[in-house]
């Protein structure tokens, strides 16, 4: 199997998985938004259900992902999380979970940034999911103070530094903003290097601070992906941004703009379920003539040639809605044009049709990305219900 | 625009739908499709062009690196046979075929097209299984440009694909592992003899060819013979063929389709698959042989020969754990004679244009093919099967056993095929019109069929045998009793384990079919079928339904010819094979399982449905608890079953040290002498207890008695009494006395005397 990056169809929200086709298939989990399947939609993309197909058991017969990243801690960032994870030590595993349930999935290593999280407690109150995350973060930087590096399923790396000396002790479990690190579960991996673009280092002054908290302060990460060790270089550029806004997005190209080949991608995902927030200040809804930011949209059309910008959102219609938002829609599609006939904008809410979305596939091969081939079974599936008839024997 | 109406309408609205439905499909480039032409066979081609799905670094140059673009024209092969088959799928001529999945390549007025194989499977079938048709194809194909775009069409970790064949009307059947065994240096050749058979069907002539596991050394005598046969004029069938398999010592690690259809297309193939050296050779020695055989003869001739090529691929096939390929053609070679120029003689030579074909490679059939088929697994091991009785039940079990790749077989039956046994049996009689082989040698020849080798055959009655000093085979694995005789039953059951080592399985039917009964004993033969039969019939009394169905369980007396009847029951075939089916399958389950601690009884009956056979699984039964007593100077032998035990035990409990007792119900067998105790009756109610004394009443006994021996279809009956001694102790005078007035109840046989104590049983007969 080559690597593969699979979008999760789970509406406004995100869950995204890096399979890499290394020694240890390594996994790297982004996001999840796990809703319950209710019974009048049965559209609904079971998203538990297709990411477990994907995940690997260990040799105890137990789900796990090698990394599981919380670009930020909404709900719609880590819905599910405590009914389908294992959040605890690896000694209190249920191997037997009552009927009807499956085996809650490991995590062997946690990315997580603190200040992402004291940001966004300033405005909100946070979730369930993400009191859970911020717990078992916790007992694992804990665990690390008192005897290093765990093992895998008590490992956890600090994403950003913070202030005030907050992270200097984490020193051996913290990656700053621009470093650049292949070690993924505490192994040095062959096939990807992690790029921090943020969050946003903290500022001195108050206001540029609250900027930064409101405009949804996210982690920001361009994965670099080669198809094997024999690529000379990575041949997919991956950015992801949370539900990063407007705001740092022109911090960040105003930090980049001269090597604007750092926030270069050959797939993005389209920060906040294609929010037109991520690219203007301005109202989609209400203002009469919404503006684009010049350099937030400079950040995020880095595309390379033959890029694909991926929503993650709920089917994108042309109204006042917003995310996904279709002015958002639009921009995406006319970076996409400027980077080749080949680039595309999809949406992860409509592929391969609005009604029965699945999970969106992209592959990794020695010549660049590849998308899914175009099929017909998906649309003609709303016609009838069901039409594949099963094979029978004589 | 009038001028493109008219075209249009040239061609029937089926076809000019079918293209708008193709049009129809996401993948397909807008206003591509077309009608490419229309043949006056009634097919059609439909030309499109598709969207594929390229890295995205291909897009730069519109072509990937394997040499697909992103947009790739397609042909839709359309039969007349559309939309009961589906269509045949081309791909440009200049296509990369070196891509694995694609089937030998097309050619149509001398224009190449590269067939790719979309589907494992048949087409017909995926495009019935989607209701917009041809879309569930394109959706393939869609998918087969994407990995072939992407140089991922295989997976090195599942395998190398082997040429696909499956489209090659001709056949050849070999056992594989016996031609990778004899593959004994890097590179060489070899010839194995074998028969080929032609038939001409439809789509023409076909050819299907048997290869045997040994190899052999040419020599002009038998070549000369081959040649005489295979170009002779009286109806030869099947004829003699030799097969020459050559290989070569390189790895052959690049793709192709099959192209060949001549002998010159063969040697190019040779050196493709790394083996032109060896297929030289082998080819001149075969010459050789042909110029010594044929040195007096004149005119051209022919010979026919079966050529497989081995190669070996850089890893491991698909579904297999070699990595060497077989690639086999039959080979009609026409032999020109030409004038040598060395030495001016007449010699024959291989015409170039000699035909060569495709051959679709097939397992030969053996018990390890059986096995995959019928379980999943390969692995064989020998276990011996006694089939006792041949009948219509017999035969069923052991050819659905024999069909699983379970054996060896003896078979024992002294009955010779009569027409009447056609009505219900899984054989026929071979010379028709002329009956009277024995069924042993019939069921012999069937099994036979299934690939063993010969069944172990015993056309005699299986008791005489025995008596005649026949021994079970020391690695006996099962004996199927499916004689539906008592004495037979019997006689299994009095065996000893070292007489028989092999586990029994009884198998009967009832009542016209209306049940059917397994029995299988237990470890060192306890419980034994004869047990087990006894508590079956004890089962009975507490089962109404199955009562009542057995209690028409007459055998008919059958008129099969004049002054001849057959005891037998009205029965179809097809309601055999229901019960056959399930006792063929519980023997299977059984050679595959652990020994079993306990004896088995299952009860089968026809379902609600009448369709269906529903079968009851009795209560395990440990083994029996046995004494061996004497009587009359004679030795009898008392089997308890555990639950008859456990009762008693429980009840004598319960009475502390009070004595108690009640009547045992079972089967008397007094040819064996032996007495089966399957059940304890409760005693009268006008029996009395004390500390040391328990008087046996006797109100209602008889009664209750011969209730239960009517209920048990009168198999069953009063065998003894039980009570309990709770401070030990053997039987006392009143016992006796007791005793003596019980057997007046049948008719002076002996009677068992049964004592609990807290020690154990004590038995004895009186």
């Amino acid at each position: 199997m080559p690597s593969q990056i699979t979008f999760f169809p789970v509406g406004n929200g995100d869950m995204g998985l890096i399979r890499l086709n290394d020694t240890d298939k390594t996994s790297i989990l982004i996001d999840i938004n796990i809703r319950q399947n209710s019974e009048d939609d049965d559209t609904q993309c079971d998203a538990t259900d297709e990411l477990r197909k994907r995940l690997k058991n260990d040799k105890d017969g137990r789900p796990y992902v090698d990394v599981f990243v919380l670009t930020h801690p909404d709900q719609d960032h880590c819905r599910g999380l405590q009914e389908h994870f294992h959040l605890d030590s690896i000694e209190n595993y249920d191997d037997k979970p009552e009927e009807g349930k499956n085996k809650k999935i490991i995590i062997r290593e946690i990315w997580s940034s603190p200040m992402v999280f004291r940001r966004a407690s300033k405005n909100n109150k946070l979730c369930e999911d993400a009191k859970a995350f911020n717990t078992e973060a916790h007992r694992r930087i804990k665990l690390f103070k008192e005897q290093g590096i765990g093992e895998s399923g008590d490992r956890i790396l600090v994403i950003g530094e913070d202030k005030n000396g907050k992270t200097d002790d984490l020193q051996d479990i913290l990656v700053k903003t621009d470093e650049e690190f292949k070690t993924i579960n505490n192994k040095t991996n062959e096939l990807i290097s992690v790029l921090v673009l943020g969050p946003l280092p903290p500022q001195e002054e108050e206001e540029k601070e609250e900027q930064l908290a409101s405009n949804r302060s996210s982690i920001i990460m361009r994965f670099s992906i080669k198809s094997s060790k024999t690529d000379s270089e990575a041949v997919c550029r991956f950015l992801v941004g949370g539900d990063a806004e407007v705001y740092i997005w022109e911090k960040l190209w105003e930090k980049h703009k001269d090597t604007p080949e750092t926030l270069g991608y050959d797939v993005l995902l389209t920060p906040h379920h294609c929010s037109w927030h991520s690219l203007s200040y301005d109202s989609w809804n209400t203002a009469p003539n919404p503006q684009v930011s010049r350099d937030a949209r400079s950040a995020l059309a880095q595309a390379r040639s033959g890029a694909t910008l991926i929503a993650s959102s709920n089917p994108i219609k042309n109204d006042k809605n917003d995310p996904p938002c279709w002015g958002a829609k639009l921009e995406y599609e006319k970076i996409a044009k400027e980077a080749g006939i080949s680039a595309t904008f999809i949406c992860a809410g409509e592929h391969p049709d609005k009604n029965s979305p699945e999970p969106y596939e992209i592959e990794i091969h020695s010549e660049g990305h590849q998308r899914p081939a175009i099929k017909a079974i998906g649309s003609a599936s709303i016609i009838s219900g069901s039409t594949k008839e099963p094979l029978f024997h004589g | 625009m009038a001028k493109a109406k008219k075209t249009k309408s040239n061609f029937p609205q089926h076809a000019i739908d079918t293209v708008e439905l193709i049009q129809a499909h996401p993948a397909v480039l807008t206003n591509s499709a077309k009608i490419e032409k229309f043949l006056p066979d009634g097919s059609f081609w439909i030309k499109f062009d598709i969207n594929v799905s390229l890295p995205s670094n291909a897009y730069k140059t519109g072509k990937s690196d394997t040499g697909v673009m992103s947009v790739e024209p397609v042909i839709f092969d359309f039969p007349l046979s559309y939309p009961y088959r589906a269509p045949k799928i081309y791909l440009r001529d200049s296509f990369n075929c070196h891509l694995p999945h694609i089937n030998p390549i097309k050619v149509v007025n001398g224009k190449k097209y590269i067939p790719p194989c979309v589907v494992y499977g048949e087409t017909n079938e995926l495009m019935w299984s989607d209701q917009n048709g041809p879309h569930a194809i394109i959706d393939q194909l869609s998918e087969w440009l994407k990995h072939a775009a992407s140089g991922c069409l295989i997976n090195p970790e599942q395998g190398w694909e082997p040429m696909r064949r499956d489209e090659s009307s001709h056949l050849v059947i070999y056992n594989i592992q016996k031609l990778l065994n004899s593959l004994n240096s890097a590179e060489g050749f070899k010839f194995f003899p074998g028969k080929y058979l032609e038939t001409t069907t439809q789509s023409g002539k076909t050819v299907a060819v048997m290869i045997e596991d040994d190899s052999l050394k040419l020599t002009p005598k038998k070549i000369l013979q081959l040649l005489k046969l295979q170009s002779s004029k009286e109806n030869i069938s099947p004829k003699p063929i030799y097969a020459l398999l050559v290989w070569g010592e390189n790895i052959a690690s690049r793709y192709a389709p099959d192209f060949v259809s001549t002998l010159d297309e063969l040697l190019e193939m040779g050196a493709l698959l790394e083996c032109k050296k060896s297929l030289g050779n082998g080819l001149n020695d075969l010459l050789l042989y042909i110029n010594q055989s044929l040195q007096n003869v004149t005119g051209n001739i022919f010979c026919n020969i079966l050529l497989i090529m081995c190669a070996k691929r850089p890893y491991k096939l698909i579904g297999g754990n070699s990595d060497l390929e077989f690639v086999p053609y039959f080979t009609a070679l026409q032999l020109e004679q030409k004038c040598s120029p060395l030495t001016g003689k007449l010699t024959y030579e291989f015409n170039r244009k000699s035909s060569a074909e495709a051959c679709r490679h097939h397992h030969k059939l053996d018990r390890t093919l059986l096995k995959k088929l019928s379980e999943g697994h390969q692995e064989v091991t020998d276990q011996s099967i006694i089939m006792i009785g041949c009948g219509s039940l017999g035969s069923k079990i052991a050819l659905h056993l024999a069909r699983s790749g379970y054996g060896p077989f003896t078979l024992i039956d002294n009955k010779i095929f009569s027409p009447h046994n056609t009505a219900r049996h899984a054989l026929t009689d071979d010379l028709r019109g002329c009956f009277g082989q024995s069924k042993t040698e019939l069921l012999a020849n069937a099994i036979g069929n299934t690939g063993q080798e010969l069944c172990n055959e015993k056309p005699y009655d299986f008791i005489e045998l025995a008596k005649d000093g026949w021994k079970f085979p020391s690695n006996t694995t099962l004996v199927v009793d499916s004689t539906g005789s008592m004495s037979v039953r019997e006689y299994l059951s009095s065996l000893s384990v070292e007489e028989n080592p092999g586990k029994i399985f009884h198998a009967a039917l009832f009542g016209q079919g209306k049940v059917g009964l397994i029995a299988i004993e237990g470890p060192e033969r306890n419980p034994t079928i004869s047990d087990l039969s006894a508590k079956f019939w004890d089962a009975v009394i507490d089962h109404d339904e199955i009562r009542a169905s057995l209690s028409d369980s007459t055998l008919a007396r059958q008129f099969i010819g004049q002054g001849c009847d057959s005891y037998t029951m009205t029965m179809s075939d097809a309601k055999v094979s229901l019960f056959a089916a399930s006792m063929a399958h519980k023997a299977t389950q059984v050679l595959k399982s652990e020994e079993s601690q306990y004896g088995e009884i299952l009860i089968g009956q026809p379902d609600e449905s009448q369709l269906g056979i529903k079968w009851v699984s009795l209560p395990q039964q440990p083994p029996c608890t046995i004494f061996n007593t004497s009587y009359n100077n004679q030795t009898w032998e008392i089997r308890i079953f555990q639950d008859v035990a456990e009762q008693i035990k429980a009840e004598s409990e319960s009475w502390k040290n009070i004595e108690t007792g009640g009547v045992l119900m079972g089967k008397i067998t007094p040819l064996r002498r032996c007495i089966i105790i399957t059940r304890v009756v409760e005693a009268p109610e006008d029996s009395t207890r004390s500390e040391n004394l328990f008087v046996l009443g006797t109100s209602g006994l008889r009664k209750k008695i011969m209730k239960l021996h009517e209920y048990s279809c009168k198999t069953l009956t009063y065998v003894g009494t039980w009570h309990s001694h709770p401070m030990g102790g053997e039987a006392s005078r009143q016992d006796e006395n007791t005793l003596e007035k019980l057997k007046k109840l049948r008719l002076g046989y002996p009677a068992v005397c049964l004592i609990w104590t807290p020690e154990g049983f004590n038995a004895s007969i009186r």
